[in-house]
């Protein structure tokens, strides 16, 4: 029978969350129409068991599981493993997570296994037998519905973190282990990998980061943005700053939050000196926490903060980073 | 060293694309632009290009001739050649991704495979891997940072939790996340590049996708961005530790008394949303 396969990226004991998202979307769509969902995992030799154990309670009937002799992921011969399969299965829909391997695969696959591509997808659906699908287009400014030609179509489409909402499954069944030897394709020449390490938070963009600790006028001069560093470093994230600051040379222009500058959402913004001119609030106002210190009690961006630091911001960031140190100390958040 | 920038036309700022009975697209009286992230990654073409003095930078976009605003653009900022591909199925304002990568492969053979082939890249990127696979060329994606290290691309890669520091040689499908802002060109780069000449080519496909049929595009629906702590952290987090304020949206709290307990409340918080 005709099945929802979900490629699974991670090999990790456990399923991230992402992975979660992917199968919640597939059953929520394979229920509908009574289909079941097979998983797709690559693993070195010994993984198996361990993808296998992660997908316990996931009502996944099969875990389709390439084995690669060595830690070296090759697109292409995992491109051509699973574009085979898919030939000879047809699943309906197989979905990729949009991360940069995700995205590889799906497109290779779907040229070698004559599929149907689709990005970015954000709802499925059926029409009677036939796969309908949406997705945000020009830049989310739209929504277009895609519906196959056939109900034997088969399509490949990438979904972004998030987009589904991670739901358990209503019922379990067993999950099936069937290994496929990963065939080495002829090897790709012409990319050395040099090092790999945990992104910094620095060499993030300003919308990417989770904590923002901005500067104002408030700060007196440039020098003031050496204690909110200190500040946002200890809680991985990075400075930011408005627009007066930025006309003043104080930080460079990257650091603009704002109409003007980058719109941020991280969960935590901290506004030091900052009034909060409706040209900054546009570009922070959809972030998680909203912390101001200011001196003065009226400034317009309290009205928006969860909570108001009233004092000079000299007086109390110091003892802020302390504070914040001694905890990070104990709960080992910061590094 | 040969490099070819494939450049996008998107929707300018702040048109509503969408029709006005809010079933389909509208492009009467739209105003187009070059797509922000392409931009980025043909200045860094540009850079790159600097460091070696016989480079050849061709900006190629397909799509029909409103397209080939951007491609002088392009050739305002220093391309020194531009094609524009144009087929039947790219005239729609949005072309499947197998059919534009199937004529810029297409055309691509035609004018030959250069060393470099740089793309915007982003989440919901697919040409630039489709194009790797139609010209059998190897793919990096997800990069930043690009400098030429004689022959060689050193680049960096960001995946999900890590970056990764890379040493590419060509030729190669490069997908770049983000460069520095595109340089503005002068009077007289635009000047000649409004007079350039565009090639156009309408490559016969060889090969036939599988497409979906679009059935309509429509205003999307709001969508609530989920909160990357959960929905009720943030609240949880002011409940524990601002003494339970809570209620209907607002939960707001103010302190003006003693620096310790300022400082202290707002570590609890910080702390407990980086938390993980
Ligand atoms: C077209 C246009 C676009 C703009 N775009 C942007 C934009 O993108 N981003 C942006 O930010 N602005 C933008 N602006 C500018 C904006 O209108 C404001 O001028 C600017 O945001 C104010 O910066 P500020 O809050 O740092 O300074 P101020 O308004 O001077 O505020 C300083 C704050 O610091 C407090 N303060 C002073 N000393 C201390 C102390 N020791 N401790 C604690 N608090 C202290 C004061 O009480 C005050 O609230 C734009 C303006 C225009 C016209
Ligand atoms: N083609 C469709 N047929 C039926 N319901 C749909 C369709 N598209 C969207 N919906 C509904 O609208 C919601 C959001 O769709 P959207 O934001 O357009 O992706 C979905 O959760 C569905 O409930």
């Amino acid at each position: 029978m005709s099945a929802i396969w979900v490629f699974i990226e991670s090999d990790a004991a456990e399923l991230d969350g992402y992975a979660q998202s992917l199968l919640s979307a597939a059953r929520g769509l394979a229920g509908r129409n009574e289909m079941p969902v097979v998983a797709i995992a690559v693993s070195a030799v010994s993984d198996a068991e361990h993808s296998l154990s992660s997908l316990q309670g996931e009502n996944v009937s099969r875990l389709l599981c390439l084995e690669a002799g060595t830690d070296e992921l090759d697109s292409s011969s995992i491109s051509q493993s699973i574009a085979e399969l898919i030939t000879e299965r047809r699943p309906r829909l197989c979905l990729f997570p949009a991360s940069p391997l995700g995205r590889e695969l799906a497109a290779r696959i779907a040229i070698r296994s004559h599929s149907a591509l689709v990005t970015n997808a954000s709802w499925f659906g059926w029409r009677q037998q036939q796969l309908v699908i949406n997705r945000p287009v020009c830049e989310g400014r739209a929504s277009q519905t895609l519906l196959a030609e056939t109900a034997e179509q088969v399509v490949v489409a990438t979904v972004a973190d998030g987009v589904f909402p991670v739901t358990p499954a209503a019922q379990a069944c067993e999950t099936a282990l069937e290994k496929i030897e990963l065939t080495a394709g002829e090897a790709v020449p012409g990319s050395e990998t040099l090092s790999e390490s945990i992104t910094r938070a620095v060499d993030m963009a300003l919308d990417e980061i989770e904590v923002i600790v901005s500067g104002g006028m408030g700060l007196g001069d440039a020098s003031g943005f050496e204690l909110l560093a200190e500040l946002a470093e200890l809680l991985n994230g990075r400075v930011g700053a408005s627009r007066m600051v930025t006309d003043q040379g104080w930080i460079g222009m990257e650091a603009l939050v704002g109409q003007t500058g980058t719109v941020v959402s991280p969960s935590l913004y901290i506004a030091c000196g900052i009034s909060g001119a409706p040209q900054h609030l546009i570009g922070m106002r959809d972030s998680g926490t909203i912390i101001s210190v200011n001196k003065d009690a009226n400034a317009p961006i309290n009205q928006i903060a969860d909570l108001v630091l009233v004092g000079d911001l000299y007086d109390i960031v110091p003892r802020l980073i302390d504070e914040v140190r001694s905890r990070s100390s104990v709960q080992g958040v910061a590094s | 060293m040969k490099i070819v920038v494939y450049l996008r036309q998107v929707f300018g700022p702040g048109y509503d694309p969408v029709s006005p009975d809010r079933r389909g697209l509208a492009e009467e009286g739209a105003w187009f632009d070059l797509h922000p992230i392409d931009a980025q990654a043909l200045e860094q073409a540009l850079l790159l290009a600097e460091s070696v003095p016989s480079t050849e930078i061709t900006v190629i976009a397909a799509g029909p001739e409103r397209v080939e605003r951007v491609l002088r653009a392009g050739l305002a900022a220093g391309a020194s050649r531009a094609i524009r591909v144009a087929s039947e199925a790219l005239e729609q304002p949005l072309p499947d991704d197998i059919s534009v990568a199937i004529s810029l492969a297409q055309a691509l053979k035609d004018a030959g495979i250069p060393d470099w082939l740089v793309c915007g890249d982003g989440e919901d990127s697919a040409v630039p891997a489709l194009l790797a696979e139609l010209l059998n060329l190897p793919l990096s994606n997800a990069l930043n940072d690009l400098a030429l290290e004689g022959t060689a691309i050193r680049a960096s890669r960001r995946l999900q939790r890590t970056t990764q520091q890379l040493v590419l040689q060509s030729p190669r499908v490069l997908g770049v996340l983000r460069g520095p802002m595109l340089r503005y060109p002068s009077l007289s780069q635009r000047h000649s590049a409004a007079i350039a000449q565009i090639e156009t080519m309408s490559p016969e496909p060889a090969q036939q996708g599988t497409l979906l049929c679009s059935e309509r595009t429509t205003a999307p629906k709001p969508i609530k961005k989920p909160e990357a702590l959960g929905a009720d952290a943030n609240q949880r987090v002011l409940d524990l530790f601002c003494g339970g304020v809570s209620g209907g949206g607002g939960s707001k709290q103010v302190l003006d008394g003693s620096v310790e307990e300022m400082a202290d409340t707002a570590a609890s918080i910080a702390v407990g949303l980086t938390e993980r």
